[in-house]
């Protein structure tokens, strides 16, 4: 469905029976780094002046469903110079009015290890093979020239290539998922200290807005949305409903964790969790079922406990001076009731000694304060274990 | 002539090394060894001492005490209406210092100056300030802990050679170091602390506990302004917990009512701040690798070791070892910061027994800080991330130089950041908790012909190098090309609007 909104990309004209005098040829390489396919030339093309400067450009698009959508790169030295998609450059060294090559002649590598198409699979690829005049490097956005009088000419050639990861499409569309479920969860977050407050809906507003924003870039044109503002009505959408399936109980968290675990990225999964850290702090009241909500996502999404130890002690720190610790040291420090005594020592000494340590390298202030409240809180725990 | 001077918390205190090469404290005008670290102004002029404390006690509004804590902090003093930083009365203070050892030598030479181990840099830097405010001319800075090993190596009261703890419990500060007695070769092993935690925050628990029994008494309250009379006063509540020290339960007689203070509810009461102190220790010993049974001996040092349930606590954690003090535990750190004065001092102006004294004294610090580089890392599921990586380690011993290689990303990377960062716990991943203290300089690969790039894989070797003067020299050095980045960094120079290290940078480029 949301496919079919996301539009093509158009190149000047060419057809692939039409090449002029020089046949393309794309063939499988695989040695050292690279696997994938080269791209030689053979044959002769007659210019009709003598330009000064000039090269051939390789530019890559997916095809398979009829549009032509760019395909980017992972390596900085084979993308356009002013986006991310796949380029990969060869200077003419001789040059007169007429290039000819008299046999395959090597202009390029393609290297899939660092291709990203817009959906992952085998998939029919279109190289377009250009010899431009220099200077018209900087004017190729996403395998196009604008203007085109530099282009001397354009050759294509349409090929299958295996690649290998998750498309550009494909992650936008999760991502959105994955927005829509970090809103929920935050939500219950915002929920967990009795009733949302405006301090913590304006976070989640700020979160939403920052997406909104970074969607508004170049690649995003590919997440099915055909302007910021449908996409900033569909996120608004998103966020009143479930604010008011909240409201009246019926938001399922289980459904939310289900959901977060397909959609979830390691890297995403830390902006959820310093996310809904935010959401907690927001109120300046920390409790120790927020806490416990936070550790349950944070295990839906499968994060590493030592991040989430970083995480969380990141934004302790920032605490507001008038935040109140509506929980022990223990709910506090993630000290399971069930832990033996020595456990529970051990982890509150560690606790100690990494706070004590840290004291003297942030900032004076909100930081400092917040440790000194810590290291109190700490030392009173400990008490009743000796 | 020689001094060195314990700037303290509660009290301060200046020794001199005699001529028969022995460090002693100097005392002031009224035969006092101990000076309290108080500041005052009346009658037009600056008081410091027990003039000042007077003052304190009758009105602090003139007065003002206990800041060191506060030095490189925004924390201010008022006196007479006035605002002081915390520098500018630890200034009063040293000049004051300085004035007493005038009056008995005459004239001053090589100064040392002690500072918590634990210290803050921004405070250890205000120090450093504090001293060129009262136009004293501070040769070194020693820790606390440190100065008293030495002290101790110096006495002869060490059981012999071997693995000792200094527990250092002042007035402000808590220190722990360990330290290894080699002859009267001083090795520090490690120190911690605890910033804030020391006597006076007993005085101040104390304060509350005798407010309470008060107004239970009465059935009143107390206002702020009655706290500072006696004897809710901080002065006569620090007499009250010395007396608590040496006696069960004290009496204390307040506005006419009589209330009855035990060293049991006052011990109960500061339990939680004992425990921190504990819990500092024991992780010491762990991140040292060392048992209390291997331990020879816990030297004490600062006064607050003489309330009885810190010596319980002394005997909880390091068990069976003995302690080891001197009937001054609140002088042995001037004592032993004349003695390192004189280490560093020129030995040819010593006379015979001099010389004897400072021979076979050695001492080496270690750094007690992590130093690093913020590089590039991949996680187990090749997510990449920040990482500290950490070259010099804390607890290395001074001077030391140390080496890692690194590898540039990509293809054509011509640059590398330079970045130098300072943690006191071994933090990897980049966070908060990780001072960054340079990151401005960049090391520039040489230009290759047109069309040539430096391939991905380059060799940079960084070299951090810190010496006996607090300077760490760090070396970011392009195998291939010679090409090097230079950055310097002087610990005890902080430029004063951005509070951190002076930095000084340059490059230079091997010729072929
Ligand atoms: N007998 C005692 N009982 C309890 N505390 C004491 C005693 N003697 C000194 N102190 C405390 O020791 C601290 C001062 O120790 P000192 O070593 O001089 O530290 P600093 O140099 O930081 O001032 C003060 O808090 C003081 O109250």
């Amino acid at each position: 469905m949301l496919r079919r909104n996301i539009k093509g990309i158009e190149i000047e004209s060419a057809s692939p029976s039409d090449n002029g005098g020089m046949s393309i040829r794309i063939s499988d390489v695989s040695y050292g780094d690279i696997d994938g396919k080269k791209v030689e030339l053979r044959g002769c093309i007659e210019l009709t002046n003598k330009p000064s400067d000039c090269g051939f450009i390789i530019s890559l698009f997916d095809c398979t469903g009829g549009r032509l959508l760019p395909i980017q790169s992972t390596s900085p030295r084979f993308q356009e110079k002013g986006s991310t998609s796949f380029s990969v450059s060869a200077e003419v060294e001789e040059i007169d009015t007429e290039i000819e090559f008299f046999d395959w002649t090597l202009v390029g590598y393609i290297n899939a290890w660092i291709l990203n198409g817009p959906f992952e699979d085998t998939r029919n690829l279109m190289a377009v093979v250009r010899l431009v005049d220099h200077g018209v490097s900087g004017s190729l956005r996403n395998g196009r020239v604008v203007p085109t009088d530099k282009i001397l000419w354009t050759g294509i050639k349409k090929f299958k290539l295996d690649l290998y990861d998750e498309g550009y499409i494909e992650s936008l569309i999760r991502l959105r998922r994955f927005h829509f479920t970090s809103i929920g969860l935050a939500l219950l977050i915002a929920k967990s200290v009795g009733e949302i407050t405006h301090k913590a809906t304006a976070v989640i507003e700020a979160k939403i807005l920052d997406w909104l924003h970074y969607a508004d870039s170049d690649r995003q044109i590919y997440d099915g949305y055909s302007s910021y503002e449908e996409r900033s009505q569909s996120y608004i959408a998103h966020f009143n409903q479930a604010l008011q399936k909240v409201k009246d109980r019926t938001l399922s968290q289980s459904r939310l964790f289900t959901e977060l675990m397909q959609c979830c990225t390691s890297s995403s999964a830390i902006e959820l969790i310093k996310f809904c850290f935010d959401v907690m702090i927001a109120d300046g009241i920390i409790m120790g079922q927020t806490l416990e909500l936070i550790d349950k996502i944070a295990k839906a999404a499968k994060i590493d406990l030592n991040k989430l130890a970083n995480i969380r002690d990141e934004k302790i720190v920032r605490l507001d001076k008038v935040s109140k610790f509506d929980l022990t040291a223990e709910q506090f420090l993630g000290i399971n009731s069930h832990w033996k005594r020595n456990k529970k020592i051990d982890h509150l000494e560690a606790e100690f000694h990494k706070w004590n340590s840290r004291l003297n390298v942030v900032p004076e202030g909100n930081a400092r304060e917040n440790i000194q409240r810590l290291l109190h809180m700490i030392g009173d725990a400990l008490k009743q274990y000796r | 002539m020689i001094t060195g001077i314990d700037l303290g918390t509660t009290y301060s205190a200046i020794a001199q090394f005699d001529t028969h090469g022995r460090p002693v404290i100097m005392t002031d005008s009224q035969e006092e060894n101990l000076v309290p670290s108080c500041v005052a102004y009346f009658d037009d002029q600056w008081w410091v001492g027990r003039e000042a404390i007077r003052q304190w006690i009758a009105g602090p509004t003139n007065a003002a005490a206990r800041f060191k804590r506060f030095m490189g902090t925004s924390e201010r003093f008022n006196i007479g209406g006035d605002t002081f930083t915390p520098t500018q009365l630890s200034a009063h203070v040293l000049r004051h210092m300085h004035q007493i050892a005038l009056n008995h030598q005459g004239e001053v030479g090589t100064t040392v100056v002690t500072i918590p181990a634990n210290f803050s840099v921004e405070a250890r830097q205000e120090t450093i300030n504090a001293a060129k405010h009262a136009g004293l001319k501070m040769d070194y800075i020693i820790n606390e802990p440190t100065a008293a090993a030495l002290y101790y190596a110096f006495s002869g009261d060490l059981v012999g050679d071997g693995k000792y703890a200094v527990y250092d419990f002042g007035g402000g500060t808590f220190d722990i170091s360990l330290i290894e007695l080699n002859s009267s070769q001083v090795d520090v092993i490690t120190s911690n602390g605890v910033s804030r935690l020391g006597g006076m925050d007993f005085d101040k628990i104390l304060q509350k506990i005798v407010r309470q029994k008060y107004e239970e008494a009465t059935q009143s309250t107390l206002d702020e302004h009655e706290l500072e009379e006696t004897p809710f006063d901080l002065v006569s509540i620090e007499e009250l917990k010395r007396s608590l020290s040496r006696r069960e339960t004290v009496t204390q007689f307040a506005k006419g009512t009589v209330l009855e203070i035990t060293r049991q509810e006052f011990e109960e009461a500061i339990s939680g701040l004992v425990m921190q102190a504990e819990v500092c220790c024991g992780a010491t010993l762990k991140e040292a690798k060392i048992s209390s049974s291997e331990l020879s001996g816990v030297i004490l040092a600062g006064g607050s070791t003489r309330v009885p349930c810190i010596r319980k606590s002394i005997q909880d954690v390091f068990k069976d070892v003995p302690l080891i003090e001197s009937a001054n535990v609140d002088e042995v750190v001037a004592l032993g910061a004349v003695l390192y004065a004189a280490i560093r001092a020129d030995s040819n102006e010593f006379n015979a027994a001099q010389s004897a004294t400072i021979a076979p004294l050695q001492l080496t610090e270690v750094t007690n800080m992590n130093f690093g580089t913020i590089v590039l890392d991949y996680d187990e599921i090749d997510l990449p991330f920040l990482n500290n990586s950490i070259i010099i380690r804390k607890g290395t011993p001074i001077p030391c130089s140390q080496q890692q290689t690194y590898y540039t990303r990509y293809d054509g990377q011509d640059e590398v950041d330079c970045s130098i960062t300072e943690c006191a716990r071994e933090e990897t991943e980049m966070n908060e908790f990780i001072k960054i203290i340079s990151d401005e300089s960049k090391l520039k690969l040489p230009k290759l012909p047109k069309g040539e790039f430096w391939p991905a894989h380059e060799e940079i070797i960084v070299t951090f190098s810190y010496d006996e003067n607090q300077i760490m020299h760090c070396s970011f050095l392009h195998e291939n090309s010679g090409h090097s980045q230079e950055v310097d960094l002087d610990f005890n120079q902080v430029t004063d609007d951005t509070k951190d290290y002076k930095i000084s940078g340059s490059t230079s480029q091997e010729m072929e």
